[in-house]
């Protein structure tokens, strides 16, 4: 294993939290940031959830996803990751989100910033003819 | 069992001046505002956050606009906007001298702007200002 370089030394005081937030009027959230991912990867997530969650009755469906259910493969670690964030969406934020439909938003974020225009292929294989509207509707 | 880490004094490794700013102070300054109408005199805003934060670490780095969204809870919309992100690593000393400036510009700003709230981070945390101090 690679060892770690510690450094022990002195640092600046540090401003509290509570002073913080006091001096400038702002109000704290419960949001705890790892800066070593996206930075706003937890709030921007929530805004695109609570954009897309529809009430159907029951666990709001989220908007535009399929019916249909495919099975992703998970990495263990990431599924637990998926829960944890859904509990605390839930406990925290009163957003009621599967941790399934949270890695739908981050799948779908994340192929949207995929360049597709230079891959010529047409998606699942599938061919295109249009309807007499001009629309474009998946040849059998 | 050998250690699994190496201690060091870093700043007197590096030959640093003083102790390390372990404090990072981030702001986010949207295109839009919170009806997603395009917010004039933009350049005008963040060359001004770029000063206040220099102010407060003796220097900040601004990154260049990121795919932002905010959720708009009074008319349930969601605004696309291409957001400024910029930090710095804030002197103690300093951020209590100019906090007031800030302060000013942060609630100025989202006043001025028509902002729903204005973000920010501060060690770890994100904060939210939605009630603007009165202009004075």
């Amino acid at each position: 294993m690679v060892k770690k370089v510690k450094d022990k030394g002195a640092t600046k005081r540090l401003i509290g939290h509570a002073d913080f937030a006091k001096a400038l009027g702002a109000q704290e959230t419960d949001v705890e940031i790892n800066t070593q991912l996206d930075p706003f990867s937890l709030s921007s997530l929530r805004q695109f959830l609570a954009g897309r969650l529809r009430s159907t009755g029951g666990r709001p469906r989220l908007e535009g996803t399929l019916k249909k259910r495919n099975k992703v493969p998970f990495f263990s670690e990431d599924w637990e990751i998926l829960e944890m964030i859904s509990k605390y969406y839930g406990e925290k934020e009163g957003l009621r989100v599967s941790s399934g439909q949270i890695a739908s938003a981050l799948i779908h974020t994340f192929i949207s910033k995929i360049d597709t225009s230079s891959m010529k292929l047409k998606p699942c294989g599938a061919t295109f003819k249009k309807d007499k509207d001009d629309k474009y509707l998946i040849a059998k | 069992m050998a250690k699994d880490s190496i201690e060091v004094i870093l700043a007197k490794l590096l030959g640093a001046s003083e102790e390390p700013s372990v404090q990072v102070l981030t702001l986010y300054l949207p295109d839009k505002d919170k009806d997603g109408k395009p917010i004039k005199n933009l350049n005008k805003w963040i060359t001004e956050a770029q000063k206040v934060l220099s102010a407060i670490g003796g220097g900040c780095t601004s990154m260049a606009p990121a795919d932002g969204t905010w959720f708009n809870p009074e008319n349930k919309n969601i605004v696309f906007e291409k957001t400024v992100i910029m930090y710095t690593y804030i002197d103690p000393d300093l951020f209590e001298e100019n906090a007031k400036v800030l302060r000013e510009f942060l609630h100025r700003f989202g006043r001025e702007t028509n902002q729903g709230e204005v973000a920010l981070e501060f060690d770890g945390k994100f904060y939210r200002i939605r009630k603007y101090d009165q202009e004075r």
